[in-house]
C-alpha cells in the first residue's frame, strides 16, 4: 500500500469501517510511514473533535422556542393570500411608511436619522438567497 | 403525513402545523450550525433564526427539490452570514498576532507512540475549529454537511447547487488543508 492510498482510507480507518484485509494494509503502512502516522493521527483528532460537538444537545425548549418566535414574528405570513390583500398591501405599507416619516420627523427632530438605512439584521436578510448557497464566495 | 402535505396545510392557514417540520429536522439543523460555530448557545439561536426564516419563506418553496435540502441551504447561509459576522472580530484578533500583542499560541505535540491513547485537550480543540473555521468558504460548507452531517456526496451537491465531482474535489482538497493545519499536533520523536 503506497502513502495517497493509504491516506485516502483514513477516514474510514478511524471509524472502524474498513474490511479486514485493507485495515491490515493500513495498519502496516503505519507501523513504518511517519507521514501517513502524522495524517493518521490529525484525522483522528479532526473525528474526535467534530464528535465530540456532534454529541450537544441543543436547548430541549427549543421547538417551543422556535414556534413562539414564528408567532411573534410572522408579519409575513407565508399563506396565500387573496388578491384583494395583494393589491391592498402595497398602499398599506406606503400609507404606513409615510405616517412613520412624518411621525419621525415629529419625533426626531434634528436627530441624525437616514431613512434609506435599514437596520442590520434586515439587510443580512434581505440579501439572503434562499434559493441557493449562491452567496458562497469563491475561493 | 409527507413533508409536502405539512407544508400545504401551513400555506392553508394551519401554522401550528409548522411544528412539525421543525421537529423532524430540528437536531440536523442543529447539527450543521454546530459545525460552522462550535457552540451550543450559537447553534441553538442560529436554529431558530432558520426556521423562522424558512416558515416566512414557505410560499416560495417550490418543491423543485426535497424539504431537507431547502432548508439545509438556509442553514448554510445563515451559518455563513453568523461567521461572516464574526469574522471582523477575527481580523483584529490577527492584528494582535502579527504585532505579537497576543500571547503565542502553540499546539502541544503529542509524543505518545499510540495515539489512541490521546486526550483531547482545550487547546487541540480551539486547534482544530480554528482550522475548520479558516477553510475557504466552499471547502468548509462541503467538509461541514460531510462530516457533521454524515450526508453523501450527492447530497452535498443537491445542497451546493454543483456536481458531485466538484463536492469531491472540495472534500479532498478540506482534508488536505486541515491535515496541513493540524500538523503541529503530531511531531515524533
Ligand atoms: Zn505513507
Amino acid at each position: 500500500m503506497n502513502c495517497q492510498l493509504c491516506q485516502k482510507e483514513l477516514d474510514a480507518y478511524c471509524q472502524g469501517n474498513l474490511p479486514g484485509n485493507i485495515r491490515t494494509q493500513v495498519e502496516n503502512h503505519l507501523k513504518g510511514c511517519e507521514s501517513c502516522a502524522s495524517a493518521f493521527a490529525q484525522t483522528q483528532l479532526l473525528n474526535r473533535v467534530i464528535n465530540e460537538e456532534r454529541e450537544i444537545q441543543s436547548n430541549p425548549f427549543l421547538v417551543t422556542r422556535i414556534m413562539e418566535g414564528i408567532e411573534s414574528s410572522s408579519v409575513e405570513r407565508p399563506v396565500h393570500q387573496p388578491v384583494f390583500m395583494k393589491v391592498l398591501r402595497p398602499a398599506i405599507i406606503t400609507t404606513s411608511l409615510a405616517a412613520a416619516v412624518f411621525a419621525g420627523v415629529l419625533l426626531g427632530g434634528f436627530a441624525n436619522t437616514s431613512p434609506d438605512r435599514m437596520p442590520a439584521e434586515l439587510a443580512m436578510m434581505d440579501d439572503m438567497a434562499i434559493e441557493s448557497v449562491s452567496m458562497l464566495s469563491n475561493e | 403525513m409527507s413533508d409536502s402535505d405539512v407544508i400545504k396545510q401551513v400555506l392553508q392557514g394551519e401554522r401550528d402545523m409548522f411544528r412539525l417540520l421543525v421537529e423532524r429536522y430540528q437536531h440536523m439543523i442543529f447539527r450543521t450550525c454546530i459545525g460552522f460555530v462550535h457552540n451550543k448557545e450559537d447553534a441553538d439561536d442560529l436554529t431558530q433564526e432558520v426556521f423562522i426564516q424558512a416558515f416566512q419563506s414557505l410560499s416560495g418553496f417550490k418543491g423543485n427539490s426535497n424539504f431537507s435540502t431547502w432548508i439545509y441551504r438556509i442553514a448554510v447561509n445563515a451559518s455563513l452570514n453568523k461567521v461572516r459576522r464574526s469574522a471582523g472580530a477575527i481580523i483584529l484578533q490577527r492584528i494582535d498576532s502579527l504585532l505579537g500583542t497576543d500571547k503565542e499560541h502553540r499546539l502541544p505535540a503529542s509524543d505518545s507512540e499510540n495515539p489512541e491513547d490521546l486526550l483531547i485537550g482545550e487547546e487541540h480543540r480551539k486547534w482544530v475549529r480554528s482550522a475548520i473555521d479558516q477553510l475557504p468558504e466552499k471547502q468548509r460548507v462541503a467538509i461541514v454537511l460531510s462530516k457533521y452531517e454524515d450526508l453523501s456526496q450527492k447530497q452535498i451537491a443537491e445542497i451546493m447547487n454543483t456536481s458531485e465531482g466538484a463536492v469531491e474535489a472540495l472534500i479532498q482538497r478540506a482534508k488536505a488543508n486541515l491535515r496541513k493545519k493540524l500538523s503541529p499536533f503530531w511531531k515524533k520523536s
